[in-house]
């Protein structure tokens, strides 16, 4: 079977047909491209509706179309087709001309409402009602009323000040601010006046110097910034103001001079540790009169410790030969202990770490009696003669002990104690001469062990002990000055040090304090007392520098308030 | 072969953006271990200096697509790299800021950013995934959607009117009634986005309902009447159509209400953050 399909167009105002032959039992009809009867128009599906020829007529199906299809303005689903019968489908209508024998069926395509309608007199639109363009809240208008928000709120805020939140209170006037206030300023709380005298200016250095004063730097420097200057608030990742960039250093540092053009006690062209920086330097203390001097530790010939008193490194440190006299070894940390904060080495107390191998006895008599440490041997004497000696000679002669003295409690007179009360003269009997040589003869070889003989006496095994002065028999012992910190210039961190030195030290089978005590003169090495064991700039330039990775700016050591530290200053 | 904005040129844009996000991200790690990580250190303003230069680019979109003779770039790349990059800056502004945050202008600034992002990241899965629900409508290629709809509606309506000219009062009455059916009275856009739409059998059942209103029509208007009622059909059916197609087209523009005016917004408190910091930096600490 087959199909005629004739569609009536209206073109340019003139009628016009257009005729189309289709073979097969059946015609697809719908507004896809793959029907055979293509109807373009909206309402119309995809695949619409079907024509049949089944048993001898024709019929039309409807494919489950959205707007149905229509026979006679009857909405049908399936439907023989009669000669005349109008399809209607979408806009069009499928007139039938269906043959009496087996010519095709002819279909006339026309589509209603072509023909002009009456002008439309009360204009409707859905898409003003459905579009979000044509809302209320357009994008322009979010845009302003988000500004207005924004902005407008932030003056608000600031305006209103304050604002309670719970417990807590949201201070709106840190809302423009670039972080808060450090943690040592959060007493000021949020008084903006107390430290910016002027509103939206800088504070002034006396809004500092009120509570932080005497802070000076050098008294010869050319210019003194403000506080602010370098001291930078409302930065919250900064735990504190001190952390200062290197640019503030260098800015004078680099090129240094002084006021009134004398010459610089540091060197001139620091641009920064690992550029400029020169070689380290130490005071050295004056002997016999002469002052005191910093020497570089790259002046070896200059560079003695002149601490009085001797102290062998090595022999200490030899565990062969510790262990024979003491039947223990020794290690640095045996004497060398940190402070609290782990900053500084505590200072060396002969109590606590050189009493135990070294006890002042003086007599081998009295094996653990001693004399006291850090008395002079006028004291020593007294202490001596006054009440060891005397009270062991009338022992020996089974004569009774003197009363005890006032403030004693052993009858026995320490050194610094105020002498007993004046004895009873006493008649020279032949006891009493016996005594007095007795006394004479104990005193005599003990002050003989102690200072006779060099380093083989007890005192002078470690004091250099000068010559009596005029007018006395006895010697004077140098009081030593140990440095409790060398560099005063600069800050340090022993444990920061131990570490980071450790675990690469004791992998290496080293000892970690040699890391820098000292690269090329190892403390286990050294047996002058003269050594100053401590390592030039260039072995902690290894680390501390760009290539060594670990921070090496100026207040990593530095402080740029000059704190008066000398060397003989318990940190 | 079609290819998504996001896989342009095989990706470039994403690899670029991964690659160079990594970096960034290794650089910050690295260099915090020597310095405080902040805004105001070195890699902290380059951080900076970067995010700011990504707003712009990624700003400047708005006026590259409506450019149509711009020749730099297809607006492809532009899509692809305004997405990728854009989503590189919610980890860029916190590296910049060394994950600081605060209630002030400067973390508002990143608020709005990560608010225009993510809008941004919906906007873009809506793109790619809605359109393939046009192809119910077989308009794929005619958006915005609803126009040809609103057209047709409009012409079937003034076919009623017509068709009611000169016919009774009864059958002019219903007419009136059924135009004015389903046209909503005030704007509804925004009831859309979670608005079901009525089912194809409760459109049914009212086309029915209307039908029996031919017993109420004088006979000699009944042909007319039919006309009316098919007329009615189809536009009961493209009402229903326009409300899924408006649906899904304001899904594919709703979320640039936020994107667009909250970029705006995020640029402005963007330009007060830069000359705050700038002003409390190097003015009022000089």
């Amino acid at each position: 079977m087959a199909f005629t399909i004739i569609r009536h167009n209206v073109l340019n105002d003139q009628a016009a047909t257009q005729q189309t032959q289709v073979a097969g039992n059946s015609l697809e009809i719908g507004r896809g491209s793959g029907n055979a009867l293509l109807l373009d128009d909206l309402h119309i599906s995809l695949r619409h509706a079907v024509i049949e020829y089944v048993d001898g007529h024709y019929v039309i199906k409807d494919l489950d179309s959205r707007g149905g299809t229509y026979v006679n303005h009857r909405a049908v689903r399936m439907q023989p087709l009669s000669d005349g019968d109008v399809v209607h489908i979408g806009n069009y209508n499928l007139r039938m001309r269906v043959p009496a024998n087996a010519d095709p069926l002819t279909i006339d395509v026309t589509r209603e409402g072509t023909e002009e309608v009456a002008e439309d007199t009360a204009p409707v639109s859905y898409l003003s009602r459905y579009r979000l363009a044509d809302s209320v809240f357009t994008k322009k208008r979010l845009t302003w009323w988000g500004l207005g928000v924004v902005v407008g709120g932030m003056i608000v805020l600031l305006l209103l000040g304050d604002i309670p939140l719970g417990k807590t209170v949201w201070r709106t006037s840190t809302i423009l601010a670039p972080g808060d206030v450090t943690p040592a300023h959060k007493f000021i709380g949020h008084n903006c006046a107390q430290c910016h005298a002027d509103a939206w200016r800088v504070p002034p250095s006396t809004a500092c110097t009120t509570c932080h004063t005497g802070l000076v730097h050098q008294a010869s420097e050319v210019f003194t910034p403000d506080c602010v200057t370098c001291h930078r608030e409302h930065r919250s990742d900064h735990k504190t103001l001190s952390t200062i960039g290197d640019q503030f250093c260098v800015q004078c540092h680099a090129d240094l001079r002084t006021k009134g053009g004398q010459a610089p006690q540091f060197a001139t062209q620091i641009r920064s540790f690992d550029a400029g920086h020169p070689e380290f330097s130490v005071i050295v203390a004056g002997q016999n009169g002469q002052k005191s001097a910093r020497v570089k530790l790259s002046d070896k010939a200059a560079l003695r410790d002149t601490s009085a008193i001797k102290l062998n490194h090595q022999l200490h440190l030899t565990p062969e030969r510790i262990k024979k006299v003491t039947g223990k070894t020794l290690t640095c940390t045996n004497c060398h202990r940190m402070d609290a904060q782990g900053a500084y080495m505590l200072p060396i107390n002969y109590t606590e770490h050189c009493s135990q191998c070294h006890p002042l006895e003086f007599d081998q008599r009295f094996p653990g009696q001693v004399v006291d440490h850090g008395t002079q041997p006028e004291g020593i004497q007294e202490f001596l003669k006054d009440n060891f000696f005397t009270a062991r000679c009338l022992a020996l002669a089974g004569l009774p002990q003197p009363s005890p003295p006032v403030g004693g409690t052993e009858g026995v007179r320490r050194p610094g104690q105020a002498p007993s009360a004046p004895r009873e003269p006493q008649p020279a009997t032949p006891e009493a001469v016996k005594i007095r040589a007795c006394v004479e003869e104990g005193v005599r070889e003990a002050q003989k062990r102690l200072y006779t003989g060099g380093k083989s006496s007890v005192c002078g095994l470690c004091h250099t002990l000068q010559d009596p002065p005029p007018g006395s028999q006895l010697p004077t012992v140098v009081q030593p000055e140990i440095p409790p910190r060398w560099f005063t210039h600069a800050k340090f961190e022993h444990q920061a040090h131990m570490r980071a030195l450790t675990a690469k030290a004791t992998a290496e089978n080293k000892n970690p304090c040699e890391s820098c005590h000292r690269p090329d003169l190892p403390v286990s090495k050294s047996t002058q007392t003269s050594d100053v064991l401590l390592q030039g700039v260039a072995s902690c330039q290894e680390c501390h520098s760009s290539a060594g990775g670990v921070s090496f700016q100026c207040v990593t050591c530095h402080q740029y308030h000059e704190r008066r530290v000398s060397r003989m200053s318990r940190p | 072969m079609y290819e998504n904005f996001l896989a342009y040129r095989r990706y470039f844009w994403g690899k670029l953006t991964l690659v160079t996000t990594l970096v960034l991200v290794v650089a910050y790690v690295l260099y915090s271990q020597r310095v405080a990580p902040n805004g105001a250190t070195l890699l902290g303003l380059i951080y900076g200096i970067l995010s700011f230069l990504a707003i712009l680019l990624l700003m400047y979109y708005g006026m590259r697509k409506r450019s149509y003779t711009a020749k730099h770039w297809p607006l492809r790349a532009w899509l692809s790299f305004h997405v990728y990059i854009g989503t590189m800056t919610l980890i860029l502004v916190p590296l910049h800021a060394g994950f600081k945050f605060g209630f002030d202008i400067h973390t508002l600034a990143y608020v709005l950013l990560a608010i225009v992002v993510v809008s941004g990241i919906v906007g873009a899965a809506l793109y790619l995934l809605l359109p393939r629900r046009f192809e119910a409508f077989g308009e794929e290629l005619t958006y915005p959607l609803g126009h040809s709809t609103d057209d047709e509606l409009r012409k079937i309506i003034r076919q009623m009117r017509t068709l009611a000219a000169d016919k009774s009062q009864e059958f002019a009455d219903a007419c009136q009634a059924e135009i004015e059916h389903g046209i909503p009275k005030r704007h509804v856009g925004w009831g859309l986005l979670w608005r079901k739409s009525a089912t194809a059998a409760a459109v049914a059942t009212q086309i029915e309902a209307f039908r029996g209103y031919l017993q109420h029509i004088p006979e000699a208007e009944h042909e007319a009447f039919q006309s009316v009622a098919r007329l009615a059909t189809q536009k009961r059916d493209l009402e229903h159509r326009m409300v899924a197609q408006m649906r899904l087209q304001n899904l594919l523009e709703a979320w640039l209400y936020c994107h667009l005016p909250v970029s705006i917004v995020m640029l402005v408190v963007v330009i007060i953050h830069i000359l705050v910091v700038f002003y409390y930096g190097y003015v009022v600490s000089r």
